[in-house]
């Protein structure tokens, strides 16, 4: 059974359960993520096989930043052979500013065999301005800049390109195409 | 000291090939990730029952830092969003009835029984 989910630093806290007595803090990554029997029986949650979820199928209590955050929304599907694969497509609006993540994860429903899933993935994460990430959008503006400034002395760099032998245009040129090439922050 | 000649051509060529690269790797798409046969496992013990020492092999987490909702972002107009996009295939584990291919949990919109689910989750 193969499941993505997506939460953001609010909600993350209702992704999978904590161990009493487990050694380290309480992250995502010491969490049993899946169900198991073990955790069905003891009431923890209430299918094994599915990603445990507080407020969707598990009855723990979730130490969340904001308890009215929305619960992380999960897509479940079900594999069958070898001979059919999944094919996905799955887009997750952001409706509230902060850390994202996405996540696939696979849980076995039978418990009895050793299952693996080859995954073929690509995730875009997009901003209202484009796909440059939320920590680095402030280098767009000045990015902007020095690329403006490049496109105004290109004429000029065209010209000592063509009329002297100086190293320095060659790197004139080299530091410009590196600098321009970065910042766009255009969609394609 | 290389002649002139050559400085110049090689700066003319080097121009070509910069433009050549950054019509190729555009840079939006630096921001878009690949991630080509990543394999997901879940190794349960001989019980059949706990797979916890095992579970954190079945999950693979994507996270980019903070994001802007629509309403906080400095400019922009796009609805920011999150999207999956790719196959997954069983590789080992038993053959199972073609019965129910997409079960969602919560919030998919436009889901069939079929191998193609298409959400968008709001």
């Amino acid at each position: 059974m193969c499941r993505q989910i997506f939460f953001n630093e609010f909600n993350q806290d209702r992704v999978g359960y904590f161990v009493p007595g487990t050694t380290g803090a309480n992250t995502l990554a010491s969490r049993d993520l899946c169900c198991t029997n073990r955790m069905a029986s003891e009431n923890i949650c209430s299918h094994a096989g599915h990603l445990v979820v507080a407020g969707v199928n598990a009855n723990i209590s979730a130490a969340s930043f904001d308890d009215s955050d929305a619960t992380p929304p999960v897509l479940t599907a079900y594999l069958l052979g070898a001979d059919s694969p999944l094919e996905f497509q799955n887009k997750h609006i952001v409706k509230r500013s902060g850390e994202q993540t996405a996540m696939v994860v696979v849980c076995s429903t039978a418990f009895t065999i050793t299952e693996e899933v080859e995954l073929d993935l690509v995730a875009e994460f997009r901003n209202p301005y484009g796909y440059v990430p939320g920590i680095k959008y402030g280098y767009i503006i000045g990015y902007g800049i020095l690329s403006a400034s490049y496109l105004v002395r290109a004429p000029w760099l065209a010209a000592c390109g063509r009329t002297t032998s100086s190293c320095l245009c060659l790197s004139l040129v080299a530091v410009a195409a590196a600098d321009v090439w970065w910042p766009v922050p255009v969609a394609p | 000291m290389a002649p002139r000649s050559a400085i110049r051509g090689a700066a003319w060529w080097f121009a070509v090939i910069a433009a050549v690269l950054f019509v190729a790797l555009r840079p939006a798409h630096a921001y878009i990730y690949h991630l080509p046969n990543r394999v997901l496992g879940e190794h349960p013990d001989a019980t059949g029952d706990d797979a916890s020492a095992d579970v954190q092999l079945a999950a693979l987490p994507l996270s980019e830092g903070p994001m802007f909702s629509l309403a906080d972002a400095p400019f922009g107009s796009d609805l920011p969003f999150i999207e999956l996009t790719g196959t997954a295939m069983l590789k080992t584990g038993r053959d199972r009835e073609p019965t129910t291919v997409v079960n969602v949990v919560r919030g998919c919109l436009r889901c069939s029984a079929s191998a193609v689910c298409a959400c968008d989750m709001v």
